[in-house]
């Protein structure tokens, strides 16, 4: 069954480049959202297998948009993987602290994005 | 307890523990030679004069004694003289003889002569009285003899004395001036001891730090003004009370100075002062143990420092995570457009492309903003001013933005007062141009934008006016502030480097100027800023120069 993946990210450029980069490179779905509360709303009707959250947004960031899904029932379960340009290993081992799969970093490798993520989260290669 | 800082407890207890402490047995300092020599001196006059009284008195007897011999002497030759007429006058001469006998029993030889005599007076009176002429003659020489004796006796005891006198006044004097000089220099010791305990207690209470002495059980014994200041906390509410009561650490690692001091080492560390209203205060701490065992503490609010830590961890994230975010667009389409995974799709690489350029675009204009706040910031920027007339700046600045705000469909109008400003023009236009910049992209299509610029007292005044959203109050101050704008998101979607307003109003403060967000506009947004007018022009002020350029047509 084909995966979905939802792309939470402000930046109109990186979300562009990081779907474009995930279409082309694996056989999921991607659906994006371009801040915390679209995303909040669309894991709530679609449910996606796993989401890719951006940290740094504006009013909702990635912490609080993480504790809005972990406090709602239909999305508490799903995998959720950081995407940071915060570069200190302080800062990163914080957002790693909380209930995530894991913290990917920015700038990141188009071509090794989708593998990274499915080992991040688990999943089987195509 | 006052705080006595330890050397000069050290230096008062020599000079106030000399005198107790001296030993006999030890000569330490020239007033205990002068002493012992002042008082050998007058011991020695003492046994002198003593000894030439007695010698004096025994010559003195003996001068008497001979004047009773030679009187006694008269007596017998009278009594020898008599004698010739009457045996009762021979009775008394033998009995002159035998008392002469007894007064000469320390002189043998007129012992032999009254013996002489005696025999001689039974047949031989003439005799006898030359006998006695020759005795009365010795004595005599004898008396002579004895008087100069005594006269020299005299004399050299008066020498003596006189002698011994003049040297232990000598020696005295020598004493007692070594004792007034010695006396003088412990009363500019003392002085110089008070002073410097004044000038230490001084310095400990101006000092900028917080100073606090505590025991070996690290209960405070004393604290300065600053500490009292720093603990919101009286002095008196300080002493006495034992230290962790003010300060502590939260790092779990830390301990506490103490147990570090008691090995003699000096220790520094930051730890957090208690104030008395709960609050806390970052210090760092610098403690020494003192040579009686006292610990001295000094303790620096680092409050500040803390802060700008604070900051600077803050701008280096801010500016680490600004600088990535293009970089992540631009590396992510250079590595798809590297690989053959779009090929097939010619545009989606067209796309890539134009998003990497302009995220390169991006990147650099950041770069050089972060450059120039951080130049502007620290004043290392040179402003080259002159007199300027504000329409050429303004005209400038409209016509460098005249691509922007075509693409985005923003006409900008500007009027202008005849002024003249003192101000350097680039970075004047720079200033214009961000803010025409930040209007234009939070100006809806088809709006104008209005600059005017007209004198205000000293100043001119310059204000650039957009139609846009607006800026609510309380964000209005916000938008000055490094990478701060009121939707953060408005950096990716207007393009911004979120530090353009911050340029600017550093550029118009250091030229003397203030920039605001007015408050006379209904709709949109309105930013002002003063410069310093030139004199000169202010008095030839003349009626407004409207321009108008519309530098949009709206196509």
């Amino acid at each position: 069954m084909t995966k979905s993946l939802l792309l939470i990210d402000d930046d109109d450029d990186i979300r562009e480049v990081a779907q474009l980069a995930l279409e082309v490179g694996t056989d999921w779905r991607i659906l994006t959202a371009a801040s915390g509360s679209e995303g909040i709303e669309l894991a709530r009707d679609v449910c996606p297998d796993a989401i890719l959250l951006d940290v740094m947004m504006p009013v909702l960031d990635g912490p609080a948009t993480l504790e809005q899904l972990r406090g709602d029932d239909r999305t508490r379960e799903i995998p959720v993987v950081f995407l940071t340009a915060k570069a200190r290993p302080a800062e990163r081992d914080r957002l790693a602290g909380l209930s995530v799969s894991g913290v990917l970093a920015k700038p990141f490798d188009p071509l090794e994005l989708p593998e990274q993520l499915r080992i991040t989260l688990g999943w089987a290669s195509v | 307890m006052p705080f006595v800082p330890n050397h000069s407890l050290n230096s008062l207890s020599v000079v106030m523990g000399s005198l107790p402490t001296r030993s006999l047995g030890r000569i330490r300092s020239p007033i205990d030679i002068g002493f012992i020599v002042g008082v050998t001196a007058l011991v020695l006059v003492g046994l002198l004069s003593l000894r030439s009284a007695a010698s004096e008195r025994g010559e003195g007897r003996w001068v008497e004694h001979t004047y009773q011999v030679i009187n006694e002497l008269d007596h017998a030759s009278e009594d020898l003289d008599r004698a010739r007429a009457t045996d009762a006058l021979e009775r008394d001469l033998v009995s002159r003889i035998q008392q002469l006998r007894a007064l000469t029993t320390d002189n043998p030889s007129q012992r032999a002569r009254l013996d002489t005599i005696g025999l001689l007076l039974a047949g031989h009176r003439a005799e006898a009285l030359r006998a006695l002429d020759q005795m009365q003659t010795l004595e005599e020489d004898s008396l002579d003899v004895r008087s100069r004796r005594t006269e020299e006796s005299n004399r050299r005891s008066i020498w003596i004395i006189v002698a011994s006198t003049v040297l232990a006044v000598a020696f005295m004097t020598i004493a007692l001036r070594l004792l007034h000089d010695d006396l003088g220099r412990r009363r500019v010791a003392e002085q110089a001891l008070v002073e410097s305990e004044a000038k230490h207690r001084l310095l400990m209470q101006q000092a900028a730090d917080a100073i606090l002495i505590v025991d070996h059980e690290a209960t405070c014994l004393d604290a300065n003004d600053r500490a009292a200041e720093i603990l919101a906390r009286s002095r008196n509410e300080i002493v006495g009370q034992p230290l962790r009561a003010f300060v502590r650490s939260d790092r779990p690692d830390a301990g506490f100075v103490l147990p570090m001091l008691r090995y003699g080492h000096v220790t520094t560390g930051e730890f957090v002062a208690c104030r008395a209203d709960g609050s806390t205060v970052p210090v760092e701490i610098r403690a020494t143990i003192l040579d009686d065992g006292r610990v001295q503490i000094i303790a620096r609010d680092i409050s500040e420092r803390k802060e700008v830590e604070r900051m600077k961890d803050e701008f280096v994230s801010v500016v680490s995570h600004e600088l990535r975010t293009p970089l992540t667009s631009i590396r992510g389409a250079l590595g798809l457009l590297a690989s053959d995974r779009l090929d097939a799709t010619p545009d989606r690489r067209a796309r890539m492309l134009a998003l990497a350029r302009e995220n390169a675009d991006r990147l650099i204009r950041l770069v050089n903003d972060i450059l120039d706040v951080e130049r502007f910031d620290s004043g290392a920027i040179q402003f080259d001013r002159i007199e300027c007339d504000p329409r050429k700046l303004i005209e400038h600045a409209v016509e460098v933005m005249r691509p922007v705000a075509d693409r985005a469909g923003v006409a900008v109008e500007w009027t202008s007062e005849n002024l003249c400003i003192w101000a350097d023009p680039d970075r004047m236009t720079q200033t214009l141009v961000n803010l025409i910049d930040n209007a234009v992209k939070f100006s809806p299509p088809d709006s104008t934008i209005h600059v005017c610029a007209h004198a205000d007292g000293d100043m001119a005044v310059i204000a650039v006016r957009d139609e846009g959203r607006g800026i609510p109050p309380d964000k209005r101050d916000l938008v000055f502030k490094r990478f701060q704008q009121v939707d953060n998101s408005d950096s990716r979607e207007k393009g911004g480097t979120g530090l353009g307003l911050a340029i600017a109003r550093s550029i118009v403060e250091q030229h003397g100027g203030k920039m605001w967000i007015a408050d006379d506009v209904e709709v949109g947004s309105k930013f002002c800023f003063t410069i310093p007018l030139m004199e000169s022009v202010l008095a030839a002020v003349g009626s407004p120069v409207a321009s108008s350029l519309v530098v949009n047509q709206l196509s």
